[in-house]
């Protein structure tokens, strides 16, 4: 190609050994020296050992805890929604908790495949399949609630626009559909990501399967099936890439938007502290907070017990530090907006309301809260801290996040400053089942997620691969062919920095 | 079009590659392509673990028809669900609930 100019930037890059990524003003992500074969072995490898003891221990543990979600779950239908600690004032309460906490959950694996994608965040390669995987799990498990807490859940086909013998249909006005329809909107798209993502690298496992014997012949189908034919054909790359970045243009607004719909369950009612409009953001930014909590403190724990600690690096955990760092400082910044606005209406009755949640009977969830939402993340401006903090701690708090600005805000309502001391003392107590359904799911999430790391690469290998310095077209070009699939990422001397 | 950087890569057959000042250094397997394209082959493939930048222009391969197909359907859905929300709680069976339109567009557009 002798009539290509080039800059002499890069010309120099073309000759020189410079890692490309520094061109683009990044530093390496991985370790320089890490190959491509070392990165497939390292990430086929859990799904390809013999199963360790300790995932059969965890195993069974999260399917007996699902086990207490079956029954739970049974109970609840053959005896119906009294179960539960709900009553009035307090009508809502774990069942919309657990829900808005289990969407929220996921909306880090969405944030980190979609928005991180088209802000060319390459860091999230190394943790975008795992998230996304959590993202589906956690949806999963937010589904059951708003599916049961309708008292009759064998009518819960009312909600799908079908014809049905009532000759009725759904009504649109109503914000349980806005629910049904941005959740399963948001699981449909999700799942495709995630699976259009998992194609190329289910594709290097049907390869790796080689051999006659049952098991490899087994895998070499099932993951062949699901690889649906990928070849790497730069052809197949093309489409490949395309719908990519289709499903992340579409999953972006999905982030903003699932969660200030779920956001719209409350802020469309006219209950004091609940009638606002900061509800949206202030719940997507809660949303993202404590996803990214949930991806942290498994990861953490995946990467010592697998071995990843090369591809997972402690500059990705630090990324993830800065991006706890911001939405907990936007959470704070909306606790006390809240707060102020509720000062300046001039309502009684919002005033009454925040001054209660801060000094009133749930105070301690209110405190704690606020000083592992907003207090605590305030260490990450410290390098050092984001660099060392186990993440473990934090894991808790989202929760009563939700649970505070739900439950809490319900036990009084806007009337009962009018109300006689008696009602306005009742307080919401969860039952035993409502504890049971709610760790329960647990077990669902972990179950599912342990499969997951069993049976699919958890880290997007081929993306991983992209990210390397001597991917780049740029590299240096003192290369080897000695990559076990493809000719061109070969990875055998790579420039030290 | 956009690779998996998103850097913007010229596409379709007849750039070429020199007319771009963006151009960087090619990859051996992406001018071996650039060889065989120029050479006047087109049916020929190249397979890579991952996507390589510049490979669709370095084969003269056409762009994906794939956003198309995409936009068409999807605006076919939306249509759809629109058409399907008007008929239901507008024609079929409306019901004034809090004094509303039963046929509200801003409340179709939650979904």
């Amino acid at each position: 190609m002798s009539d290509v100019h080039f800059t002499p930037v890069e010309e120099e890059l073309a000759h020189g050994a410079e890692a490309p990524i520094e061109y683009l003003g990044e530093r390496n992500l991985l370790p320089p020296t890490i190959t491509m074969r070392e990165l497939t072995d390292t990430i086929c490898a859990p799904t390809e050992n013999k199963t360790p003891r300790a995932w059969w221990i965890a195993f069974g543990l999260a399917v007996s805890v699902a086990g207490i979600l079956g029954a739970s779950v049974a109970w609840l239908l053959f005896k119906g929604v009294g179960v539960w600690g709900n009553n009035s004032p307090v009508g809502w309460a774990w069942d919309i908790t657990n829900f808005v906490w289990w969407i929220g959950i996921g909306h880090a694996g969405t944030l980190i495949s979609a928005i991180l994608f088209l802000f060319r965040q390459k860091w999230r390669t190394s943790i975008n399949r795992f998230a996304e995987a959590m993202t589906i799990f956690a949806v999963m498990c937010a589904g059951i609630f708003p599916g049961l807490h309708t008292g009759r859940p064998w009518f819960d086909y009312y909600m799908f626009p079908l014809p049905n013998q009532m000759v009725l249909w759904p009504q649109f006005k109503s914000p349980l559909m806005w629910d049904i329809f941005a959740v399963s909107t948001y699981f449909t798209v999700s799942a495709l990501f995630w699976f259009i993502g998992l194609i190329p690298d289910l594709a290097t496992l049907r390869d790796r399967s080689t051999g006659n014997a049952l098991p490899q012949k087994i895998r070499r189908f099932a993951y062949g099936f699901f690889s649906v034919g990928w070849r790497g054909s730069n052809r197949h790359w093309q489409h490949y890439e395309r719908a990519y970045l289709i499903l992340a243009g579409l999953s972006t607004p999905l982030v903003l938007s699932v969660h200030s719909i779920v956001s719209f369950d409350f802020a469309t009612s006219v209950e004091p502290g609940w009638h606002t409009t900061i509800f949206p953001p202030y719940f997507v930014a809660g949303a993202v907070f404590s996803g990214f909590a949930m991806v942290l403190t498994l990861m953490l724990i995946c990467r010592a017990v697998f071995g990843m600690k090369d591809v997972v690096t402690m500059k990705h955990l630090e990324l993830m530090n800065k991006i706890m760092l911001t939405t907990g400082s936007l959470v704070g910044y909306a606790y006390a907006m809240e707060f102020f606005v509720a000062y300046y209406s001039g309502n009684q009755y919002e005033r009454y309301v925040f001054l209660n949640r801060a000094t009133g009977p749930y105070a301690w969830a209110y405190w704690s809260m606020i000083a592992c939402n907003v207090i605590f993340p305030q260490v990450f401006w410290f390098k050092r801290m984001r660099t060392s903090i186990p993440a473990d701690v934090r894991r808790l708090h989202p929760y009563q996040h939700r649970h505070v600005v739900r439950a809490l805000r319900h036990h009084r309502d806007d009337a009962a400053p009018r109300l006689s001391p008696g009602v306005v003392g009742l307080l919401f107590s969860p039952t035993m089942w409502d504890m049971g359904i709610y760790i329960g799911t647990f077990g669902l999430f972990f179950s599912l997620f342990l499969l997951f790391l069993r049976w699919l690469p958890m880290i997007a290998l081929a993306e991983v691969k992209a990210t390397l310095p001597n991917a780049h077209p740029h590299a240096g070009h003192a290369r080897h062919d000695a990559d076990d699939h493809g000719h061109d990422g070969s990875a055998a001397a790579v420039p030290a920095e | 079009m956009t690779n998996a950087d998103g850097e913007a890569v010229c596409g379709g057959p007849d750039r070429r590659a020199a007319t771009s000042p963006s151009t960087r250094p090619p990859t051996p397997a992406s001018s071996a392509a650039e060889k065989l394209r120029d050479a006047g082959y087109t049916k020929f493939d190249a397979h890579t673990p991952y996507p390589v930048h510049g490979m669709d222009k370095a084969m003269g391969l056409r762009d994906t028809p794939l956003g198309w197909i995409v936009l068409v359907l999807g605006l076919a859905g939306c249509l759809t669900g629109f058409v399907m929300m008007t008929w239901m709680n507008g024609i079929d069976y409306p019901l004034v609930i809090g004094g509303k339109p039963p046929d509200a567009i801003p409340v179709d557009a939650c979904r």
